[in-house]
């Protein structure tokens, strides 16, 4: 077993017993960014609060990444890790923001719009330090 | 509508693969041909705003074109580079400051998706990591959504990218002169769902320079000059979809596109049913159908019927990129943005050969959009 860490602390704490999005809320306007943001992009407030985003939301759109992203920043594929495709899009969070996330589901199956999906965290890779470092994504939720 | 600017001289490097010249070298011969086009010599420029993302610095180009001293600002915006640069140029001519200038985009990058760095666009490494530092994939998301909300199929996909190919044949300057039939098309490898191989663009080389002088002047370089009604370029605002962005608001927002053809067309003191002729941002097939209704000339889910019946062909009612387009010339991102206008120049001058639109033109409307979410929108008349 590795040593485990979130692919950015930013992001979500790892490990974690009720790992979670982390966001800010604008206290003057009430907007939910995600990443956290300093300064609120709706009102340009400089006033904002951290929150957790909601564990639970809808599928807004969808693709899938057919060909190797460039490394770096995407971690190359090695020879036991081979590039597979992936599914990405944004995920609803009703009352929040929409969020861009990778999208995890049974083989074979096609994502549709509006379905309700749940937040998982899944390995993205290994550093050369042998650390797994973990990645966000939804998954359909009749899929747990 | 103030008509104060004037295009009096054209000049472009065929666009695709040229090995043996750098993008500085097909900036140069680009800028010869419109300097030739217009009757002047280099020491006559007085000004020039000019740029590229990966070929190098414009301003380079005085070694290449001669010493005058002259003032060369550089301009580097994405894909609104061109535009911005052309805004940059009628500004200047219409505060006075000069009377005649050139303004020059052009590119050269490597084969493949473009490569990006999360940091420059302000974004953590943990972007790239994730596998989201992809241009090809927002715009698969953008069309996905917009053909479940419109009920856009991707068969309208398809005949976007064959009308792109089909006028790229008749234009000796485009990169992909070979007709692709719709069947190869929706038959070619998938890139990001839904959007296939032959529905994208391609980042390329090529070079545009256009010599830009005060209206009251024109006569005096040329018969047939072009007249800028306006030329505008605008960042997103909040709540738009955009290019690189980890989240979105929810609540509904103009997209930048609109919000820039609203203000072009304010500006030029017309509307959508007033422009003859249209270049419209086809990084993909789905960007020229979304880019349709965004800048006004049909309402969301028209484009279906719209490219069943041809609207858009050299001989439709509404000609859009007649020159092939992104998908028919790759991208040189410096460069693309003028391409579009040089080309609505070609066609209301009636020197654009072979895919000559067969009428009479009166206006001509280009657009850009790029990343970070920024749009450029130019509106010319003859």
């Amino acid at each position: 077993m590795y040593p485990e860490r979130a692919v950015d602390p930013e992001l979500f704490d790892w490990p974690s017993t009720q790992p979670l999005l982390k966001g800010s809320l604008c206290n003057d306007c009430d907007n939910v960014a995600f990443p956290a943001a300093s300064r609120c992009s709706r009102c340009s407030s400089g006033a904002q609060t951290s929150m957790n985003l909601s564990s639970a939301g809808t599928l807004w759109s969808w693709t899938k990444q057919n060909f190797p992203p460039a490394s770096p920043p995407f971690p190359p594929a090695t020879g036991d890790v081979p590039f597979s495709p992936f599914l990405l899009g944004y995920i609803e969070l009703a009352g929040e923001v929409r969020v861009q996330a990778k999208l995890f589901y049974p083989d074979g199956q096609t994502p549709e719009i509006g379905q309700s999906m749940q937040l998982v965290f899944k390995p993205l890779y290994v550093t050369e330090d042998d650390t797994q470092v973990i990645g966000y994504g939804f998954e359909p939720k009749e899929h747990q | 509508m103030q008509q104060d600017v004037a295009i009096v001289g054209l000049g472009i490097h065929p666009f695709g693969r040229t090995a043996n010249r750098t993008g500085l070298q097909q900036c140069a011969v680009a800028v010869n041909h419109a300097l030739a086009n217009a009757g002047v010599a280099w020491r006559d420029i007085q000004f020039a705003f000019g740029g590229s993302t990966d070929a190098g610095n414009a301003d380079t180009l005085v070694s290449e074109l001669g010493l005058t001293g002259l003032p060369f600002m550089n301009v580097a915006n994405g894909c609104a580079t061109g535009g911005s640069a052309l805004a940059a140029a009628c500004n200047t001519i219409r505060a006075g400051a000069a009377d005649i200038g050139l303004v020059c985009g052009f590119d050269k990058h490597p084969r493949g998706a473009f490569k990006v760095d999360p940091a420059e666009w302000g974004l953590g490494n943990w972007y790239g990591e994730e596998g989201f530092a992809l241009t090809t994939q927002f715009f698969a998301l953008k069309i996905q959504r917009y053909m479940h909300d419109h009920g856009i199929s991707e068969e309208t996909l398809g005949r976007v990218a064959e009308k792109a190919f089909r006028n790229g044949a008749l234009n000796p300057n485009a990169w992909r002169r070979q007709p692709i039939s719709l069947d190869e098309i929706m038959k070619s490898k998938m890139v990001n769902e839904p959007l296939r191989k032959n529905m994208f663009c391609s980042p390329s080389e090529g070079a545009v320079a256009l010599i830009v002088c005060r209206a009251e002047d024109a006569h005096r370089y040329t018969k047939k000059p072009v007249f800028v009604s306006s030329c505008v370029m605008r960042t997103r605002r909040f709540g738009t979809f955009e290019v690189f962005s980890p989240s979105m608001g929810i609540e509904g927002q103009k997209t930048v596109t609109e919000d820039a053809a609203h203000v072009a067309f304010e500006q030029a003191g017309i509307g959508p049913n007033d422009i003859d002729i249209a270049q419209l941002q086809d990084t993909e097939s789905g960007a020229e159908v979304m880019h349709m209704a965004e800048n006004g000339f049909c309402a969301h889910g028209e484009q279906e019927k719209l490219l069943r019946e041809g609207h858009t062909e050299i001989s439709g009612k509404l000609p859009v990129n007649t020159d092939g387009g992104c998908i028919a010339n790759g991208e040189p991102i410096g460069a693309s943005g003028l391409r579009q206008v040089h080309e609505l120049c070609l066609q209301l001058r009636e020197d654009a050969g072979q895919r000559q639109v067969p009428r009479k033109l009166q206006t001509g409307y280009a657009q850009v959009y790029g990343a970070p979410g920024v749009a450029g929108v130019t509106i010319v008349t003859r």
